[in-house]
């Protein structure tokens, strides 16, 4: 499929809710009827529909076909529409100016990739990747979720990235490093990181669950290991205690978490523990290097409004891996998903602003 | 490995049935805590709880395998994409999420 779509395709990942606004693309993806949720479709350039694919997360071959038709129905298609250079692409007029998108972080922002996976121990106590057996019954049902294919989606990470301004990584990189030196992580950083990016609801939800702590939910800081002419290297501790006391579920519950939940707990809790190591060109002043490493149980379902994810036993595994991004494809730019615009759930809030903690001035380059 | 992204379809049948609630949260998160468990003033002594040994399986667990859509090249403008696709006489696969399929969540 990988192969398929790298050769054949032209391929774009783009937010369905642009449809909702007022503007070139919102006209062209509803003309095209192009951008319904959750979908893989096929289109020309000029924006005619050559087929909706079909996603079947458990069963790739079925996706494979779908993509195969496409092609087929593509062939089929007359030149003007698919010989190269056939096509004109007016230009795009203004956007909506409620769209209000960051189109990508502010000068000298370091880009870091986040992937959130439930994991499972085995019986030796090792970690493992998750299976269909490791849901509760319900999301196993297709009677209960109208798809075989929920849980397998489940077992696998979640992606989503963390911005650290210039300003953050110029504090973690002391001007004379010496073995044994500690150096504390930003508490902007800190409280970035715990608000937004050690979240079990990462690849379930858009929930937000620990937005309301602040940097002593936990610490973070670095301890300098080897001091070279051409790299400094430093190791990360860190351990953090997020809570979400979830009171509205103590007056609410959805119908679907009444009748299927196997998890009583309201509260949800997550207390993991952090180890990375950073390094730097002392001479460039620039970090060469980032990789934390979170990991640490959830206790209580990791959505509160339904089961989503919902897995058997009291305390699950979560790990959540960091990675600085060297070499940025255009997907790296896209805002972090809690500094990402939605401004049907949140009008009037500039996400930006508040993610990062800058002056408006400061937020887009 | 089948694309860990393509997600967004199944997850989107999942919620509608199973019932959203981003209203609900949108409480929580004013919430303030209120706990009792040990905080993270003993955090020197506990976070000993990963070790340097761990850490390389750990990474190579929780991140995807190697080969799987996360190796395409995706882009996510819209008139970008269509130029290029005019360009090479080539189809648009348009994925679309509820939001974007590249972090929906």
């Amino acid at each position: 499929v990988v192969r398929l779509v790298k050769n054949e395709f032209i391929p774009l990942a783009i937010n369905g809710r642009l449809r909702d606004f007022d503007d070139d693309e919102s006209r062209f993806l509803n003309k095209a009827d192009c951008g319904g949720q959750g979908r893989v479709d096929v289109i020309t350039a000029s924006g005619k529909l050559v087929a909706h694919g079909e996603l079947q997360v458990g069963n790739p071959k079925t996706h494979l076909a779908s993509l195969e038709r496409a092609l087929k129905a593509w062939a089929a298609l007359p030149e003007a529409e698919r010989k190269p250079g056939a096509v004109k692409v007016p230009e795009r007029g203004p956007l909506d100016p409620r769209r209000n998108t960051a189109k990508g972080p502010p000068a000298g922002t370091l880009i870091v990739r986040v992937y959130n996976r439930q994991l499972e121990r085995t019986a030796t106590g090792e970690y493992r990747h998750t299976v269909p057996e490791d849901y509760i019954p319900a999301l196993r049902d297709p009677r209960v979720v109208g798809t075989d294919q929920a849980t397998p989606l489940w077992t696998q990470p979640a992606n989503d990235s963390l911005w650290i301004t210039q300003a953050e990584a110029r504090a973690m990189m002391p001007a004379d490093p010496v073995p044994g030196q500690r150096v504390e992580v930003p508490t902007s950083l800190c409280e970035r990181i715990f608000r937004f990016h050690l979240d079990p609801s990462r690849g379930l939800s858009e929930n937000t669950n620990f937005a309301h702590v602040t940097a002593d939910a936990g610490k973070l800081w670095l301890t300098v290991e080897e001091v070279g002419k051409t790299e400094v290297r430093l190791r990360l501790d860190g351990i953090a205690n997020l809570h979400n006391p979830r009171s509205a579920l103590l007056t609410y519950q959805s119908p679907g978490v009444k009748e299927h939940s196997q998890n009583p707990r309201i509260p949800l809790d997550y207390d993991p523990r952090l180890l990375g190591y950073l390094a730097y060109n002392p001479a460039k002043k620039v970090i060469t290097r980032l990789d934390i490493v979170a990991l640490g149980d959830v206790r209580g379902r990791p959505n509160g409004e339904n089961i989503v994810g919902e897995r058997l036993g009291e305390a699950n595994p979560l790990g959540i891996a960091f990675e600085l991004v060297t070499d940025p494809r255009p997907a790296d730019y896209l805002p972090p998903r809690a500094a990402r615009d939605e401004p049907s759930l949140r009008p009037g809030v500039n996400l930006v602003e508040r993610y990062l903690g800058l002056p408006k001035k400061e937020q887009q380059r | 490995m089948f694309p860990i992204k393509m997600r967004i379809a199944a997850r989107m049948l999942v919620l509608s049935l199973l019932l959203g609630g981003v209203f609900v949260y949108q409480a929580w998160a004013m919430d303030p805590p209120n706990r009792s468990e040990p905080r993270a003033d003993d955090a020197e002594t506990s976070a000993a709880g990963l070790s340097a040994e761990q850490f390389d399986k750990l990474r190579a667990l929780i991140k995807p395998k190697p080969g799987g859509f996360d190796d395409i090249d995706w882009m996510t403008d819209l008139w970008e994409a269509r130029k290029k696709a005019a360009a090479a006489g080539k189809p648009l696969l348009v994925w679309v999420g509820d939001g974007h399929p590249l972090g929906w969540t």
